[in-house]
C-alpha cells in the first residue's frame, strides 16, 4: 500500500526530471508568438469566409431541388452541372447544396454536424488549379483536378470553413451529407465495420445494443500468411473518461481510456486501433467491456453503444527503420492515401538536432507520416505554424496533412539525435491521383 | 503583432513551472509543451483583462484544457508487439502492493489525473481545485477518492501538512 507522500515524491521526482527551463526563454515565447500569429491569421479568413457565406446566401447560392426531383433536375455551379452523389471509403453521399463564388473565390463556414459530410468543387473555365483551405490541412493545398474530381471530408462533430480560390475564372462549392449506402461488410446502429480495406480483413465484429457495456464475437482461427491483427473499437453515447477492456481468446490484452461522448463515426475502422503481430490459426474472438476507469467497475449506462471488429494483415512490423512498415496505402481522414516516397531524416551518425525534409512537389495534399525511435523527447512540425506534435523517447508516430513544398521538421528538445536514432517520413497522395 | 514585454516576462519567468505541471498531466514532454503553448496562446488573446493576475488565468486554461483533449494527432494507432497467448501472464494487471505510480497515474481518467496533480503536487486545497476545475467540492472528493483508491493509496497514510506552492496567493505575487 503506497501513502499520499509517495505520491507527492513521485509527482516532485518527475517534475523535477523534467527540463523546464530549457524553452522558458526566448524560445517558447516566440513559439507562442508563431502560434498567435497562426490564430489571428485563420480569424481574418474565418471573418472572410462568413462575409462570403452571407454574400452567398443572399444572391448565389444555389438550393438544389429535393427528393425525386433531384434525378431530373440536376444543378448545377458556374455553369458545371454537379453530381447528385459522391462515395467516400465505400461510403454514399448524397449532394445536399452548392454555391456558387464570385471573384476567383468561393467559401463557405459549415456549422457542426453529427455526420460526416464532403465538399468538393468545380471551376468555370478549363484550367482546373484551385487553392483550398480547410480544417483538413495544416495549410492551403493547391489542387489541379477535374471538375468535382476530389472533396474535402470534414469529420463528424466538425464544422468549419472551407474556401477555394481559382487560378482562373470562378469556383463553385458542392456540400455531400451522409446517404444510405454503406460498403460491405458488418453493419449495425448506423456504423459499419467495412469487409476489407486498408485497415485490414474483417475476421468478426460485433455492435452491441444501447446499454450493452459487455459485447463479444466468436471469429475463425487467423488464417495462413496473416501475421497482424488490428481490432477496431468504438464507444459512443456514454461518458467522457471510460475505459474499454479488450480481451482475445479470453485472454485480457489492452486497456485503451477513451471517450465515448463524441459523435458516432459511421466508418467502424475509424474509431481506437490496437493492433498486434500473431500467428496463424490464433483464436481473434474479442470481447470488450466498458468500465468506470481502469481496473473500475462495469459502466452502468443505459445509452452506451460498443463495438469491436478485428482486422487480419498480412504484414506487421514495428520496426520504424524497415522498408516493410510503411504501409503502401493507409487511410485518413476519409482518404485512401497511396505512398510515393520514404525519406530517412538526418544521418546515421547523429549529430544534428533538427532534420527536415521537404514535402514533394505534387498537386494535391500530401499526408505525412513521422516515425521515430529516439533516446530522448523530440518534437514534430508540420509546415510553417503546423501542428506540434510530440513525441517522448522510444517509440512514436505523427501525421499530418500539409501542402507540397511545405518542410517537416523532427528536434531533439534538449540535445542532439545520437547514432541509433530513427526518423523516417513516408508521403502519400490521395489514392487514384 | 504589437509589443507585449509584460507576456514576455511572464513566459520566461513561469512557464517552466507551469510546463512541470502539464508534463505531470500529459506524461510526455512533447505533449507537455504544446499544452503550455496552447494555454499561453489562449492566454494572449485574453491579457489585456488578466495581465493582473495571468497565471491563474493560465492554470485554469491548462487544466481545463487537458481535461477536454480529445484524440489529438498524438493518438494513433496502439501498435503492440505480439498479442499474449491464453494462458501467459495478464498484462494488463497491477501489482497491488507497491505499485508504479507513475505508471498508475496514465491509467486514470483525465479529471481524476488533473485533480491529483492539483491536490498532491500543487497542494490546493479542494475549494481551490474546484474553482480551476470548474465542479463542485463534492465532485472534487469523489474524483480523488477514485483516484486515490486506482492509485492503491490509503488516505490515512497522508500526512497533513501542505507545502508552500506558487500558486498559493503570497507565492504567487512573488512570481509576477
Amino acid at each position: 500500500m503506497n501513502s499520499l507522500d509517495d505520491l507527492r515524491a513521485t509527482l516532485d521526482a518527475h517534475a523535477s526530471d523534467l527540463d523546464a527551463e530549457a524553452g522558458a526563454g526566448v524560445g517558447r515565447a516566440a513559439s507562442v508568438r508563431g502560434r498567435v500569429h497562426v490564430v489571428r491569421r485563420r480569424r481574418r479568413a474565418a471573418a472572410a469566409g462568413a462575409s462570403a457565406a452571407v454574400l452567398a446566401a443572399v444572391g448565389a447560392l444555389t438550393l438544389l431541388p429535393t427528393g425525386s426531383e433531384r434525378a431530373i433536375a440536376p444543378a448545377t455551379v458556374v455553369g458545371v452541372r454537379v453530381p447528385t452523389t459522391m462515395t467516400a471509403l465505400g461510403f454514399g453521399y448524397d449532394l445536399a447544396e452548392g454555391i456558387d463564388g464570385k471573384d476567383g473565390k468561393v467559401s463557405v463556414e459549415l456549422a457542426a454536424s453529427d455526420s460526416p459530410r464532403l465538399v468538393s468543387w468545380a471551376t468555370s473555365g478549363p484550367d482546373r488549379g484551385v487553392v483550398v483551405r480547410s480544417a483538413e490541412a495544416e495549410t492551403p493545398v493547391p489542387y489541379r483536378v477535374d471538375d468535382f474530381g476530389d472533396y474535402v471530408y470534414v469529420p463528424a462533430g466538425s464544422g468549419g470553413q472551407v474556401t477555394v480560390r481559382a487560378d482562373e475564372g470562378d469556383p463553385g462549392l458542392a456540400i455531400y451529407t451522409l446517404g444510405e449506402a454503406r460498403p460491405e461488410g458488418y453493419s449495425k446502429g448506423g456504423v459499419t465495420y467495412r469487409r476489407s480495406g486498408a485497415v485490414g480483413e474483417l475476421a468478426g465484429a460485433v455492435v452491441g445494443e444501447p446499454g450493452q457495456v459487455d459485447v463479444s464475437f466468436d471469429a475463425a482461427a487467423a488464417p495462413a500468411g496473416a501475421e497482424g491483427v488490428r481490432f477496431a473499437l468504438f464507444c459512443v453515447d456514454g461518458p467522457a473518461d471510460a475505459f474499454l477492456e479488450l480481451e482475445v481468446g479470453g485472454k485480457a490484452v489492452s486497456s485503451l481510456g477513451t471517450s465515448c461522448d463524441g459523435p458516432l463515426d459511421p466508418d467502424g475502422s475509424a474509431g481506437v486501433v490496437t493492433s498486434f503481430r500473431i500467428k496463424p490459426g490464433r483464436d481473434l474472438s474479442a470481447r470488450v467491456y466498458a468500465t468506470d476507469g481502469y481496473e473500475g467497475p462495469l459502466l452502468q449506462d443505459d445509452d452506451l453503444v460498443l463495438g469491436v471488429a478485428a482486422y487480419t494483415t498480412d504484414s506487421y512490423v514495428t520496426d520504424v527503420g524497415s522498408e516493410e512498415s510503411r504501409a503502401l496505402v493507409v487511410e485518413n481522414g476519409g482518404h485512401r492515401w497511396e505512398r510515393i516516397d520514404t525519406v530517412r531524416l538526418g544521418s546515421v551518425e547523429g549529430g544534428e538536432r533538427t532534420v527536415t525534409s521537404t514535402v514533394p512537389d505534387v498537386d494535391g495534399p500530401v499526408l505525412a507520416i513521422v516515425q521515430t525511435r529516439v533516446s530522448g523527447p523530440t518534437a514534430v512540425e508540420f509546415g510553417e505554424g503546423g501542428t506540434f506534435v510530440g513525441s517522448d523517447r522510444g517509440n512514436g508516430r505523427a501525421t499530418g496533412v500539409v501542402a507540397p513544398g511545405e518542410v517537416i521538421s523532427v528536434t531533439r528538445r534538449n540535445g542532439e539525435f545520437v547514432p541509433g536514432d530513427e526518423k523516417v517520413v513516408s508521403y502519400y497522395v490521395h489514392a487514384g491521383r | 503583432m504589437g509589443e507585449t514585454p509584460d507576456f514576455d516576462e511572464f513566459v520566461a519567468a513561469r512557464s517552466g513551472a507551469l510546463l512541470r505541471t502539464s508534463y505531470l498531466l500529459t506524461h510526455d514532454h512533447g505533449l507537455a509543451e504544446d499544452l503550455l503553448q496552447t494555454s499561453l496562446t489562449k492566454a494572449w488573446f485574453a491579457w489585456g483583462r488578466i495581465a493582473d493576475s495571468p497565471e491563474a488565468y493560465v492554470r485554469k486554461v491548462l487544466f481545463n484544457t487537458y481535461a477536454t483533449w480529445w484524440r489529438r494527432k498524438w493518438n494513433g494507432e496502439h501498435a503492440t508487439d505480439e498479442l499474449p497467448e491464453a494462458g501467459s501472464g495478464d498484462l494488463t494487471e497491477a501489482s497491488g502492493e507497491g505499485i508504479d505510480l507513475w505508471s498508475a497515474m496514465e491509467r486514470l481518467p483525465r479529471r481524476q489525473r488533473a485533480v491529483v496533480v492539483l491536490r498532491y503536487f500543487e497542494d490546493l486545497t479542494e475549494t481551490q481545485t474546484a474553482e480551476i476545475l470548474g465542479c463542485s467540492v463534492g465532485t472534487v472528493k469523489s474524483q480523488c477518492s477514485k483516484a486515490l483508491a486506482k492509485l492503491r493509496i490509503d488516505p490515512a497514510l497522508a500526512t497533513e501538512t501542505r507545502r508552500p506552492s506558487a500558486t498559493d496567493p503570497a507565492s504567487r505575487k512573488d512570481a509576477s
